[in-house]
């Protein structure tokens, strides 16, 4: 199996039996994936489970599995149902940042000058810690966004293929979200 | 992390500030799942793919469309079969003075029954072959379902001798026929030798029956644990009989000797069709000798009779712990949040 091959040409490997190639593709995106999980759930059982079950789901449907879209497209759009059927199952529902996508003037406050660029190791990491404790605290919509775009690199058109909203849906849902991000880390 | 590619004209360029924390992010996230998680998920992958062997010619893809062709061209030969078989009886009771059609008749009539009905009684003998394996080896589970199916087949058989009678009373009066006498007292035999091996079958599997039930319907059936002391993961795999969201497995948990809650593992949602599963969870705060309970709740029947006890040091062995041994966990969070499926 070439290490190299395109996701999708992987998955027609396995769709036809190929064990080795689901490895290549797992090992390639078992990351990104988990981690896009973990951030949007917060807790680490929660997360594994959500994440076996979408490979389960991508493992079971393997024999529809045609290569029309990006494999990339398609396996978070699993896992981004997988995550909006446990929030629906909930208690608390789906998070109303799904369906509140109004103008905030946050968004003309876009900040012009950089962040510090920290210039020892554990100014880095204190740096990381506090990107990650605010984008914890984003709506739950944009911080999707965010970890699409930053773990398995989607385009907006693909983030909004699929979250299931327009592009300039997502596109303001990205937005909103780094600039939340700027102005939690120069707040602190 | 995966690159970004341009692809788009009108959202291909970079948001503000999108680089800088892009970069600040990728530095501070290095999560990655599991090595046991791995591993569960990569022998998924390769167990949905295993060609059987015996049957390489076709492979995977073809498998199901063929078995489904061979159970159709085998179910119309069946049902040729009997059409026939019942065409040349008919012939005969014509031909034939009807008093020495009896006995031919009743075993005739008992192959096609078992033929026809045997599949139509499978799935009890599905059933009551998951509550055998609950408990028993698995050796054993085969053994008792094999004779189960025997028991249910030879039941079976003997059904057209309720029926017979209707047509022996035409027979009584008519000249001896060596078969014709014979039908009824076999018919009594297979009956008493049926009810025999059912009482049997029910009583081997009284103790299966009485454990089975004792569970709850779920119990732990492997504990494999790993990790740092103060801070261990645990694999626990989890058999139960899950029907839904109205009946599962809601959790796992560990419980110090006593009875004090150390760590619970929420599940999600049912596992109708992964069984036996396996969940790991942690971090749980003991040391390598400190000795724990691993068991399961189901949210029907609370917990299962059969858990696991040991420490990592010594590891875990399935003990059924006793009746009152840390009740009113139950109500002690973190508790289910609905379930998903």
């Amino acid at each position: 199996m070439d290490n190299a091959a395109p996701d999708e040409e992987l998955m027609n490997h396995y769709r036809d039996g190929d064990a080795r190639a689901f490895e290549v593709l797992y090992t390639r995106h078992k990351g990104p994936l988990y981690r896009y999980l973990l951030r949007q759930c917060g807790a680490t059982a929660l997360a594994e489970e959500l994440f076996q079950d979408v490979w389960m789901k991508l493992i079971g449907a393997r024999a529809r599995y045609e290569a029309r879209a990006k494999f990339t497209t398609y396996l978070y759009h699993l896992a981004h149902n997988r995550l909006i059927d446990h929030y629906r199952r909930a208690k608390a529902g789906v998070p109303i940042s799904y369906d509140d996508d109004q103008d905030d003037p946050l968004i003309e406050q876009v900040a012009d000058s950089e962040l510090l660029e920290p210039d020892n190791e554990l100014d880095r990491r204190r740096l990381g810690q506090r990107l990650l404790e605010q984008i914890a605290a984003l709506p739950e919509a944009q911080r999707e966004a965010f970890l699409l775009r930053e773990e398995s690199g989607l385009s907006l058109e693909e983030i909004a293929a699929v979250t299931g909203v327009n592009i300039e849906t997502a596109k303001s849902r990205l937005r909103y979200a780094l600039t939340k991000l700027r102005q939690g880390l120069r707040g602190n | 992390m995966a690159t970004r590619k341009p692809n788009e004209s009108q959202y291909t360029d970079p948001l503000p500030g999108e680089d800088e924390m892009a970069r600040v992010y990728r530095a501070a996230t290095q999560d990655v799942p599991p090595v046991s998680l791995d591993a569960r998920i990569l022998a998924e992958a390769q167990r949905a793919v295993a060609k059987p062997k015996a049957h390489a010619p076709f492979g995977g893809r073809w498998a199901i469309p063929l078995s489904t062709v061979a159970v159709i061209a085998l179910s119309l030969g069946v049902v040729l079969l009997l059409t026939k078989q019942g065409a040349l009886n008919h012939r005969s009771e014509l031909e034939v003075p009807s008093e020495y059609t009896v006995a031919p008749a009743v075993p005739e009539s008992a192959d096609a029954e078992r033929v026809v009905i045997v599949p139509a009684v499978a799935p009890p003998v599905a059933d009551m072959m998951r509550s055998d394996e609950r408990v028993a080896a698995p050796a054993k589970a085969k053994r008792a379902a094999q004779e189960t199916e025997t028991r249910i087949a030879e039941s079976v058989a003997s059904k057209p001798a309720a029926s017979a009678p209707v047509e022996l009373k035409n027979k009584v009066e008519a000249p001896p026929a060596t078969a014709t006498p014979q039908a009824p007292g076999r018919m009594q035999d297979v009956d008493r030798l049926s009810t025999a091996r059912e009482e049997k079958t029910l009583t081997r599997s009284t103790a299966a029956g009485v454990l089975a039930m004792k569970t709850q319907g779920a119990e732990v059936i492997a504990v494999q644990a790993s990790g740092q002391p103060g801070s261990y993961q645990f694999n626990v795999t989890v058999k139960s009989l899950d029907t839904g969201c109205k009946q599962y497995a809601d959790w796992w948990e560990v419980v110090s000797a006593d009875g004090k809650l150390l760590y619970r593992r929420v599940l999600l949602h049912s596992h109708v069709d992964e069984q036996p599963f396996t969940r790991s969870g942690g971090p749980v705060p003991i040391q390598p000798d400190t000795v724990v309970w691993v068991r399961v709740h189901m949210n029907t029947g609370g917990y299962g009779g059969v858990a696991f006890k040991g420490s990592v040091k010594a590891g875990f062995k399935q003990v059924v712990p006793d009746a009152d041994f840390a009740t009113g966990l139950d109500k002690q969070a973190p508790l289910p949040d609905g379930c998903d499926f």
